[in-house]
C-alpha cells in the first residue's frame, strides 16, 4: 500500500499500522534496500504461465469401475466353470463362453482404464513439480519482503522519532509509543505525500501550520 | 494412511488448520504435508481439501513397509553391507562391483 493509503485522513480514534506505513514511508522517499533486486527478479519469475495440474478423478473413477465389472465377471466365470464340468447341457456351456468373452473385453478395459491413469498421473507429477517450484519462490519473495521492510523501516525510523517529538499536541516519546493521530502525522511529515491529506484532528491552528509542519498538502476539516 | 501434500499457499494454510483442528486424525504432520489416519474422517478430511484447492492438494494412501516381505534378502544383505563398508568415501556402485551385491542399475529396474 502506498503512504496516501495511511494518512488520507487523520483524525481521533484511527487505525494505523504503524510497521507498513513507515515502511511506505521509507519507499515514499525513495529508500532502496539490499534485497530490491532479488524481489523483482523473484517476482518476473513468478508471473510467468502457471502449469494446471489434470483432473484425475475421472480417470480414477473409470479405474475403480472397471474393476468392480472385472472382478464381478471373473466370479460368474468361476460360477458357469463349476456348472459346465457338473452338466452336458449345451446352453451351460454357451452361456460359460459368453462369459469368458465378457471378462477378457473387462480385463481390456480396465488394463485401458489403468494405463489412462498412469499417464495423467505422470502429467500431473510434473504440474506439480512446477507448482512445487512456485511454492517455493514465494515462500522466498516472502521472506525478503520481510527483510526489505525491516531496512525499510530502520532507515526512517530516527526520523520518525524526532516527528513524534516535534509533533504540536502529542503525548509519546517515540514513533512506537505514540497515540495514533501523532504516528500519522509523523510518517506524513518523513515521507513524501503529494495528495491533500484530511486533517481532522485540531493539531495545529490552522491549514498553513499543517502544511508548513507536514511538509504536505492538506484538507482543512 | 492417507498422505496429503499441499502445492500452494493458500493449500497449506487450508491443511495446517485441519491438522490443527483434528488432531486426532492426524498421524504426523511435515511442512506442508500431512500423514492423516486412515479412516474414513481421515479421507473427508483429504477431500475436503481437493475440493477447496483442486490443483493444488494431492492425495496417496501409503502402505505399511516391511522389508521381510517386500525386500528380496540380496538388497537387504546390500544395504547392511554398504553401511558397514571400511572407506565411508567408496560410492555404492564402485562397492557393488566384486562383491555380491546387485548394481545399482540393476536395482533400479526392479519394481518391488
Amino acid at each position: 500500500m502506498r503512504l496516501y493509503e495511511y494518512v488520507r485522513i487523520i483524525a481521533p480514534g484511527m487505525a494505523l499500522d504503524r510497521r507498513e506505513a513507515l515502511a511506505a514511508a521509507a519507499r515514499s522517499r525513495g529508500v532502496e534496500t539490499s534485497v530490491d533486486e532479488e524481489i523483482e527478479s523473484i517476482r518476473r519469475r513468478l508471473s510467468d504461465h502457471e502449469a494446471s495440474v489434470p483432473t484425475l478423478s475421472d480417470a480414477r473413477r473409470r479405474v475403480a469401475e472397471t474393476e468392480a465389472a472385472l472382478e464381478e465377471r471373473r466370479e460368474r466365470v468361476a460360477t458357469l466353470r463349476g456348472r459346465v464340468q457338473a452338466s452336458d447341457d449345451d446352453a451351460v456351456t454357451d452361456e460359460y463362453r459368453t462369459a469368458i468373452r465378457e471378462l477378457s473385453e473387462a480385463e481390456t478395459e480396465h488394463l485401458a482404464a489403468t494405463e489412462a491413469l498412469e499417464d495423467a498421473r505422470s502429467r500431473a507429477r510434473s504440474a506439480r513439480d512446477e507448482r512445487d517450484r512456485r511454492l517455493r519462490l514465494q515462500d522466498r519473495l516472502e521472506n525478503r519482503r520481510r527483510e526489505a521492510r525491516v531496512e525499510l523501516v530502520e532507515s526512517v525510523r530516527p526520523a520518525a522519532d524526532e516527528a513524534v517529538v516535534s509533533a504540536p499536541g502529542g503525548d509519546g516519546r517515540t514513533f512506537a509509543d505514540a497515540d495514533s493521530v501523532t504516528a500519522a502525522l509523523a510518517v506524513a511529515r518523513v515521507g513524501t505525500v503529494h495528495a491533500p491529506v484530511a486533517l481532522a484532528c485540531r493539531r495545529f491552528s490552522d491549514a498553513a501550520e499543517a502544511t508548513a509542519w507536514l511538509e504536505a498538502p492538506v484538507y482543512w476539516l | 494412511m492417507l498422505l496429503v501434500v499441499t502445492y500452494s499457499q493458500a493449500a497449506r494454510t487450508s491443511l495446517r488448520n485441519v491438522c490443527r483442528t483434528h488432531e486426532d486424525s492426524v498421524v504426523r504432520r511435515f511442512g506442508r504435508a500431512a500423514l492423516l489416519r486412515a479412516t474414513e474422517f481421515g479421507a473427508f478430511l483429504a477431500l475436503r481439501l481437493r475440493e477447496k484447492h483442486p490443483d493444488d492438494v494431492q492425495v496417496e494412501r501409503t502402505e505399511p513397509f516391511n522389508e521381510f516381505r517386500d525386500v528380496p534378502e540380496s538388497v537387504r544383505e546390500a544395504a547392511t553391507a554398504y553401511e558397514c563398508r571400511e572407506n565411508p568415501n567408496t560410492a555404492y556402485a564402485k562397492f557393488a562391483v566384486d562383491a555380491p551385491h546387485p548394481s545399482p542399475s540393476t536395482l533400479k529396474e526392479r519394481e518391488l
